[in-house]
């Protein structure tokens, strides 16, 4: 007895499409077990991509057992694959940045970072975004594909983050207002991991700008510190704007 | 700085003088739970400011001081408070939180709860024994927290892994000081020799690296 050819085809078209389907899933463990040190969630969704893409691989080989025309596989490939880009297109995009993140590592949750103007404690590193926390308490969500394309500052490898304020003080003669200020730093010193300091006078026709450096720790805290310095300022007798 | 240390056992008293070191001018607040602990204290550490509190009193102090406390230390004798104080420090945005161990077996617990920096007293045992037996084939003398570095001892106890150290190093980010039989301390590779002792510190992974090439036995870290 002869077997059509056709049937041969179509018995080993689905062989090998039912090969690359139990090798997907052994592919999709291996790839999990690989990927598992940079989080379950993560390499989970990894090795499942990876996995359909064995699938798809496999329905291809299968067409051309099936001796399909070359034109129609190519056009078949063709359509899935630009069908995949567009539809997958954000998904693909945070899938790139969230490899990033957890291969790279740019930044740790708990770290203070900067990006865009925006300033504060990572809190949550997800999927497709980045939760961070700023020093006025407020939540902000920064997508992830984002840290792909701005640079990101990590402010967390030292412990004290130095941030300047800028003091400006009408015209008052200049040895007077570096005392007050040296007094309102002193008040404020234990509060500080370091000496904090002036880093610039200026001054003009009516005003004086004096711009201090203080090294703080915990960054929630700056509104009550520069609460206390103005606090300080008052009790001296003078007045001050601080930025 | 501010610092809040809870607890007042032998952990506190280490953690308290090396804060001070660390931050002369900065304030310490110490809380302990038992009032005469607590007067004992106050004179053992008159820069300090030391309050007296109940257990369930100090999460809702974290709290309400999270604006203006840097950093919180809970040092009690007991894992299971010193987990809860350091979660409620995080939770309430103190970064700077740094637990001590009582049980070196909970670290694992404690990395998992997301708290990043753990003294873990119980480490420098095993290199220090190591250190006085002087039998050990790598000995991890200590890991930073902060920095990705590590010191560690290699005997070189035969042909095989002298040759092996003599392929891998100088490496770049590695330092090296090597330690003869006789006790005598070279600091060139070249200098190397069976039943001395390698000293190294640099890079972790890149150490690392090289301990696994060395292989033979365990290597047990602090």
């Amino acid at each position: 007895m002869v077997l059509d050819p056709f049937i041969i085809r179509l018995v080993a078209a689905a062989v090998s499409f039912a090969v690359a389907f139990i090798a997907s899933g052994y592919i999709r463990s291996i790839i999990k077990e690989f990927l598992i040190k940079f989080g379950d969630e993560f390499a989970s969704k990894v090795s499942e991509i990876v996995r359909y893409f064995t699938i798809i691989l496999g329905v291809i080989v299968a067409f051309s057992i099936l001796s399909l025309d070359v034109m129609v596989i190519s056009i078949i490939i063709g359509i899935l694959f630009i069908f995949m880009l567009v539809s997958s297109r954000d998904i693909l995009l945070n899938l790139a940045a969230e490899i990033y993140l957890r291969v790279r590592k740019p930044f740790d949750k708990g770290d203070w970072i900067r990006i865009e103007g925006v300033e504060g404690r990572v809190r949550e590193i997800g999927s497709i975004d980045t939760e961070i926390i700023t020093s006025e308490g407020e939540r902000v969500i920064i997508p992830n594909y984002l840290f792909l394309r701005t640079p990101v500052i990590n402010k967390s490898k030292a412990i004290a983050t130095y941030v300047e304020i800028k003091l400006t003080f009408e015209k008052l003669p200049l040895s007077k207002l570096e005392t007050a200020v040296m007094n309102a730093l002193n008040e404020i010193r234990s509060e500080l991991l370091g000496e904090p300091e002036i880093l610039s006078i200026t001054e003009s026709d009516e005003k004086a700008e004096i711009i201090v450096s203080l090294p703080v720790v915990n960054l929630k805290k700056l509104r009550w510190l520069i609460n206390r310095i103005s606090k300080s300022f008052y009790r001296q007798g003078i007045e001050v704007e601080i930025e | 700085m501010r610092t809040l240390v809870i607890g007042g056992g032998h952990p506190a008293y280490f953690v308290i003088n090396a804060v001070k070191e660390s931050d002369p001018g900065g304030k310490i607040t110490v809380i302990e739970f038992t009032k005469e602990k607590a007067e004992v204290l106050s004179k053992t550490f008159p820069y300090a400011e030391v309050l007296s509190m109940r257990i369930d009193e100090v999460d809702d102090y974290i709290r309400s001081n999270s604006v203006v406390l840097d950093a919180v230390i809970p040092a009690t004798e007991s894992d299971s408070l010193n987990l809860r104080y350091a979660k409620t420090a995080l939770e309430s945005s103190i970064h700077l939180t740094i637990t001590v161990l009582n049980n070196p077996l909970n670290e694992e617990i404690f990395r998992k709860e997301g708290i990043k920096y753990i003294v873990n007293p119980f480490s420098h045992i095993s290199s220090k024994v190591k250190e006085i037996l002087g039998t050990y084939h790598v000995n991890i003398i200590y890991e930073f927290s902060r920095r990705n570095i590590l010191i560690c001892g290699i005997r070189i106890p035969d042909t095989q892994t002298l040759n092996r150290l003599l392929d891998a190093l100088p490496a770049e980010g590695v330092a090296s000081v090597f330690v003869t039989v006789d006790g005598s301390i070279e600091s060139s590779i070249e200098k190397l020799s069976i039943g001395g002792t390698l000293y190294l510190m640099g890079e972790r992974d890149k150490i690392k690296k090289l301990l696994k090439k060395i292989g033979g036995g365990a290597i047990h870290g602090p």
